[in-house]
């Protein structure tokens, strides 16, 4: 990660947005589970979102559209939700070479158990938000 | 009816020379078929019997029934022209299209329609007709002879008298019929010989299926039950090649009480069976599959939802969840499948991948949420996360199925 185009996202009431997969759709957890805001090592475990300036639509069609991925729908968690799970979020448009995207840094955790928690943790905040903006019916 | 409108192999005529017919039978194929009306040479007689059929004309739901008798003579015919042709596959081309059978009048008293065999006006030369003319009308005699007691002694001399096309389609004829109705089928003419189709002799015909038949071959099919017919004693088999048609055997109560049991009242959702039976023609799909005697459960739909959401796993390639993210490996998922059967009655389990290509069983037990992954390289690495203390244990060792069960299943950390 090119530190230098990094920066740590600050206002707590920002809302970053999250695409949730349907095969991470679940009966129980509230229908969600925690592994669709877990990282993966070749992400050098960095939980992508984009930006709250973006409109919730926009993100979803950007993500199902433009680079042909499925989502249930977009979810927001707040940066200071973040901050209250143990992580920070930091804005990487430049490193990642996405417009408005912003990560949610895992990298200072120890262990997969402990990336587990945490990725429980941003799932309940969005759940408790709530769907953003839902896949339209098919 | 099966119908052969492939090109034979060879064209030449073929005298019925090996073929037994009788001498009655042979004095009615000679220059004419009896007249049963004025100016008509009918082809059988053909009795319906019942208070319905008193009235003039006949009831219009029991037309089928001359087709029925149709299609048998006709598959009768063809039977009888293969055995005289031993080395022929098929009958000749036009062969079915010539038994032209037309119902001109209905005889008062008992319904008696009047069939008369009409010649087509092209397809077949002199020679031909002579010749077809004399199987069909030997396929009305073996249909009459085969309801005479030699045949009906027992199911199993009965089964082995006529081929199995044509033992279907003999079993069509009187289907409409009440119970205290019959059809009386025969040769034309007082002298001709009769038989009765009462239900007697339809009850006996039904239980035929339980001996057939030395073509057919034992299948076992594979899927989900999506219809069934109490009446019939049939249900639909969705397997993953097809749908295939499946009569369950004779008198097997619980057969028919499983199956009803084992019905996707949805159309999708049912448990996995294996049904055995028989069939005549093994493609391997969409069969008819009759004589059913077996059925069990392979499958409870508990672990048919598991595996589907396993299945699920499995259809995501890299970069599914972004560009860090893995497929699941081949070994992961035979690894997450040996174990779903023994985790399918564990309430609220789920089963999902993870961005770094792990399957990973998930479930809430209490305050705890548990989670056990087979990691990309084999191991095992189980967590349980307290959402009410924020206690925290993981462990990661080498795939142990029967631990990760256990854990599970009760949240057994040793």
């Amino acid at each position: 990660m090119n530190q230098e185009s990094t920066a740590v996202l600050t206002d707590d009431s920002e809302v970053l947005l999250r695409q949730v997969h349907p095969s991470h759709e679940i009966q129980t957890n509230a229908g969600i589970s925690s592994e669709a805001f877990v990282p993966s090592e070749d992400d050098r475990d960095l939980l992508s979102t984009l930006r709250g300036r973006v409109d919730p639509a926009e993100a979803y069609r950007r993500w199902t559209e433009d680079l042909s991925h499925e989502s249930l729908g977009t979810y927001g968690v707040a940066v200071g939700e973040v901050e209250g799970a143990g992580l920070r979020a930091i804005d990487d448009e430049g490193s990642a070479g996405v417009a408005d995207h912003a990560s949610i840094d895992f990298t200072a955790l120890a262990s997969k158990g402990q990336q587990k928690k945490r990725g429980r943790k941003l799932r309940d905040a969005a759940i408790q938000r709530g769907c953003l903006h839902a896949r339209p019916s098919l | 009816m099966g119908s052969d409108d492939a090109p034979a192999e060879d064209a030449e005529p073929t005298e019925p020379s090996d073929l037994q017919i009788d001498d009655a039978t042979s004095d009615r194929m000679g220059a004419s078929l009896e007249v049963e009306s004025d100016d008509v040479e009918s082809f059988a007689f053909f009795s319906l019997n019942g208070d319905r059929f008193e009235a003039s004309g006949m009831p219009a739901e029991t037309a089928r029934e001359v087709g029925n008798f149709r299609d048998a003579v006709l598959q009768l015919a063809r039977e009888a022209w293969l055995e005289a042709n031993p080395g022929r596959q098929r009958v000749p081309n036009g062969f079915d299209e010539g038994f032209d059978l037309r119902l001109i009048t209905v005889n008062p008293g008992s319904a008696r329609p009047q069939m008369v065999l009409n010649r087509p006006a092209s397809r077949q030369n002199d020679q031909d007709w002579d010749e077809w003319s004399q199987f069909y009308t030997f396929g009305r005699d073996r249909l009459t002879n085969f309801y005479g007691d030699r045949h009906l002694d027992d199911a199993s001399s009965g089964a082995a008298a006529v081929g199995n096309r044509a033992l279907a389609a003999i079993k069509r004829i009187g289907s409409s019929l009440g119970e205290s109705e019959s059809i009386t089928v025969g040769a034309p003419g007082r002298d001709g010989n009769r038989s009765v189709v009462d239900r007697s002799v339809r009850d006996l015909l039904q239980s035929i299926d339980e001996l057939l038949p030395s073509e057919s071959v034992e299948v076992e099919l594979e899927g989900f039950i999506t219809e069934f017919d109490s009446a019939a004693r049939s249900f639909r088999l969705r397997t993953s090649n097809g749908e295939s048609l499946c009569r369950l055997e004779s008198y097997n109560p619980s057969l028919a009480t499983f199956v009803r049991s084992a019905l996707a009242l949805d159309g999708l959702n049912a448990p996995d069976v294996r049904v055995t039976g028989n069939t005549l023609d093994d493609n391997g799909r969409n069969l008819t599959v009759f004589n059913v005697r077996r059925i069990v459960l392979v499958r409870g739909l508990d672990e048919k939802l598991l595996l589907s959401q396993i299945q699920r796993a499995a259809g995501l390639g890299d970069g599914w969840l972004g560009p860090g993210s893995r497929a699941i490996a081949p070994a992961t998922l035979v690894a997450a499948r040996s174990v779903a059967s023994d985790l399918r009655a564990v309430p609220g389990l789920s089963i999902v991948p993870s961005a770094r290509g792990a399957v990973v069983f998930e479930r809430r037990l209490g305050s705890r949420e548990l989670s056990a992954a087979i990691e990309p390289n084999g191991q095992l690495f189980l967590c349980d996360d307290d959402t009410d203390t924020e206690d925290l244990w993981e462990d990661e060792s080498d795939l142990d199925a029967a631990r990760l069960v256990r854990f599970i299943k009760d949240g057994a950390r040793e």
